[in-house]
């Protein structure tokens, strides 16, 4: 993989595909003259925001704000955008703090319901499960089965009140491979993603009246599905 | 003396909600001003900003501060957000004339120009960062939309950036 100063500069104007994107942050943890340069790229079109007008801010939006982040009371790490990308892509994973109890034992019917999974080392399985329920539990998520092409629950698809997903899968993805999310509209597949794991949350919206897809991809993912989705959903 | 961005972040990752408070009054008016210039939809840029704050509080736990200014990771998570939410719409595409031309402004008053930084640029070259910081284009995109070889767009994009860094760091000189 070879990345050039106008990757760098592409990637502070947040100009890369998800791939793209994956290695300019590869190169970043590895070489600190790169992060420099990326650092002053993304100062200076900071600057530059700050250098414009500044607008009214719209009444009440700090006490929406406040609101919004007592009522979500979770962790929610910011991207897989990275919006900035300081460390290796992580998976996101929440970790809820003070939820109520009431709504984990409704989530945890939703969630037992309908996550069949495979015998995986019973922590692992226990994490994966307190996770989608923490998911699940959010004011305003929507929680469906994800099924394969037979029809049987391979995994859990969770819609958040602010349009992305949190979704895992019953299983890794086979070595050498990756998940990739897809949006499908009319027929027409769009990325929402490329994940290394079986549970992922989406850093794009998942529109509602699409439908909400799943492949195996080789890593980095692929422009177009090539294979048949292992998961799929319709979205609301 | 005040906090520091810094050290608000800090307090954030800490769940301090006056820390978030703060840095919503530092930051709200220039990132609602970044999201409308990207989306040119109020409703859409004020929920924009709303996404923004909460993935900076979300990630807060994050934050390094050796790599990277706490401002600049506060722009940069709205402006990529903003991104996100102009490429999700059906049609994210203005036509070229509906990018806003910079102007200088005179305060009448005082007979002072305000020089903007972009206003430092050359037509090409503030063009080339009106469409791709606010736009989204990629440089093969920008080739095709300007007219100019692939190798002109990158050369030119490089030439503004380091000309508004150099601005920015004789401004700061300046003061």
């Amino acid at each position: 993989m070879t990345v050039d100063h106008d990757q760098l500069v592409a990637y502070a104007l947040g100009l890369l595909d998800d791939r793209q994107a994956r290695d300019v942050e590869a190169l970043l943890q590895r070489d600190e003259r790169a992060r420099r340069t990326v650092a002053e790229l993304q100062d200076t079109l900071t600057d530059m925001v700050m250098d414009q007008d500044p607008v009214q801010v719209p009444a009440g939006d700090l006490d929406r704000l406040l609101d919004r982040v007592r009522a979500e009371q979770t962790t929610v790490p910011a991207v897989s955008e990275p919006e900035v990308r300081e460390a290796p892509p992580e998976r996101t994973s929440a970790r809820p703090r003070r939820l109520s109890w009431l709504p984990w034992v409704a989530a945890a019917a939703v969630v037992a319901g309908l996550l069949v999974l495979p015998a995986v080392p019973a922590w692992q399985e226990y994490l994966v499960q307190r996770e989608a329920r923490q998911y699940s539990a959010l004011p305003g998520a929507v929680t469906k089965p994800l099924l394969n092409a037979e029809g049987q629950s391979v995994g859990l698809f969770v819609r958040l009140a602010n349009g992305q997903a949190y979704v895992t899968l019953d299983r890794e993805p086979q070595s050498g491979r990756v998940y990739q999310a897809w949006q499908i509209v009319d027929g027409q597949p769009r990325s929402l993603g490329v994940f290394p794991d079986r549970t992922f949350l989406t850093d794009r919206v998942v529109p509602e009246g699409s439908t909400f897809a799943v492949t195996v991809e080789p890593p980095g993912g692929s422009d177009q599905p090539t294979s048949a989705p292992i998961a799929v959903t319709p979205v609301g | 003396m005040d906090e520091t961005d810094e050290q608000l972040v800090a307090r954030m990752a800490a769940r301090d909600e006056d820390a978030l408070a703060e840095l919503h009054r530092r930051y709200a008016p220039y990132l609602h001003a970044l999201a409308r210039r990207v989306l040119r939809d109020p409703d859409q840029a004020d929920q924009c900003v709303q996404d923004a704050f909460v993935n900076a509080w979300n990630a807060s736990g994050r934050y390094d501060p050796k790599l990277a200014k706490a401002k600049t990771w506060l722009v940069t998570i709205a402006h990529r957000r903003a991104l996100n939410v102009l490429r999700d719409r059906p049609d994210s595409t203005l036509p070229l004339e509906d990018w806003d031309a910079p102007t200088t402004v005179r305060d009448r008053d005082e007979e002072v120009v305000v020089r903007r930084a972009v206003d430092t640029l050359d037509d090409d070259e503030r063009e080339l960062i009106e469409l791709a910081f606010y736009r989204g284009y990629s440089h093969q995109e920008l080739a095709v939309v300007t007219g100019r070889p692939l190798g002109t767009v990158k050369s030119k994009l490089r030439g503004a950036l380091t000309r508004l860094r150099t601005h920015f760091t004789e401004a700061s000189h300046d003061r």
